[in-house]
């Protein structure tokens, strides 16, 4: 890689669909970290707390990590203990949006947020965006363990059935639906694809998801999936009529104000330092 | 599937023997892997071995009865 610092030479709208991107990694590993933060406490089992708060400490690092590149490749600053933007203006994946009612959400949150991201970063290692492909091996090693936690979780709430397998169905059909519009309608990336910045579109990335998720669960069909002939895919579509590429998500909504107060720590602002 | 004990055992440089570091609760193999990693991470070990505390048997005479550790 002997221009790690080059920028590649895009068009506008190109150039603008990368940022978008990096933005919309940047404050969905924010809001990731942020609940397995909140599982520090309250989790099934002392060992899954501390696997939780050693993950959340990793989401904030790579969210930082994607916040620099986009200062430096695209100038644009987002530093979270002084980021004014309101919730609407949030490119995170839905299912974040609220604190998570039990460890089925984290758990849901950590196979399927947590494996989407990895999918989409590894998609641009060896495009033209060599700051992302110079930190993303660090990143994604993690990550394995990211996975190793959920798929270890899930494992144990599928083989013990009853309500915690229920509980995990209806976590995991929420998580699948809302990360699924994160990847966006078919072709609306084919511009970063053209431009080799990334060498797999969203929609075969969204389909590698689901495909690996059905694999998990003894009865795919419980989280609203469905086999067809290119795979498992959801059984009520998504209407992309309302699809906004901005934030990545169909809805209207984003991260609950009490949140956004603890991650940017309104409340102890008049002991800041800087 | 009920918890069971783990062994960690680390050494920092390779060839080093192998330290007995803690133990920790799991219910299966794979999340010991990794609370171990996650737990015992404060030093940056060249290797790290979780083992189930039923999977090591005492091989001192006094122990003969053919019992595993973990379950004496």
């Amino acid at each position: 890689m002997s221009e790690a610092t080059a920028k590649p030479e895009l068009d506008g709208a190109t150039r603008l669909g990368l940022q978008t991107t990096v933005i919309a990694l940047s404050d969905t590993k924010l809001l990731l970290g942020y609940h397995y933060g909140e599982w520090t406490f309250g989790p099934p089992a002392i060992e899954a707390g501390i696997a939780a708060c050693s993950m959340a400490q990793e989401e904030f690092g790579h969210t930082r990590l994607f916040n620099r590149i986009l200062k430096r490749e695209f100038e644009v600053e987002i530093d979270p203990l002084n980021d004014t933007r309101a919730p609407q203006a949030f490119a995170s994946i839905a299912f974040l949006d609220s604190a998570f009612e039990s460890w089925a959400d984290l758990v849901a949150a950590n196979v399927v947020v947590d494996q989407a991201l990895p999918l989409i970063i590894r998609a641009y290692i060896g495009g033209g965006l060599y700051s992302i492909a110079r930190v993303a091996d660090k990143m994604l090693l993690e990550e394995r363990f990211h996975y190793a936690h959920a798929e270890g979780w899930v494992r144990l709430m599928e083989e013990r059935g009853g309500a915690p397998r229920d509980a995990l169905h209806d976590s995991l059909s929420r998580a699948i639906r809302d990360t699924s519009a994160f990847f966006g309608p078919p072709a609306h990336d084919a511009a970063l694809v053209t431009a080799k910045l990334k060498n797999i579109d969203d929609d075969a990335l969204r389909q590698r998801l689901l495909d690996r998720l059905a694999n998990l669960l003894a009865e795919p069909e419980t989280v609203g999936l469905t086999s067809g002939s290119q795979g498992w895919t959801l059984a009520e579509p998504l209407e992309w009529e309302d699809w906004d590429p901005a934030r990545r998500r169909l809805d209207g909504g984003g991260p609950d104000a009490a949140i956004l107060d603890e991650l940017r720590g309104t409340k102890n602002v008049a002991f800041k330092t800087a | 599937m009920t918890d069971q004990v783990f062994e960690v055992f680390c050494r920092i440089a390779p060839g080093d023997p192998m330290s007995h570091i803690g133990t920790l609760n799991a219910p299966h193999i794979d999340l010991a892997r990794v609370y171990a990693w996650k737990i015992y991470d404060e030093e940056d070990w060249s290797d790290m071995w979780v083992i189930p505390r039923a999977s090591i048997v005492s091989a001192h005479p006094a122990n003969d009865d053919g019992a595993g550790v973990g379950s004496a």
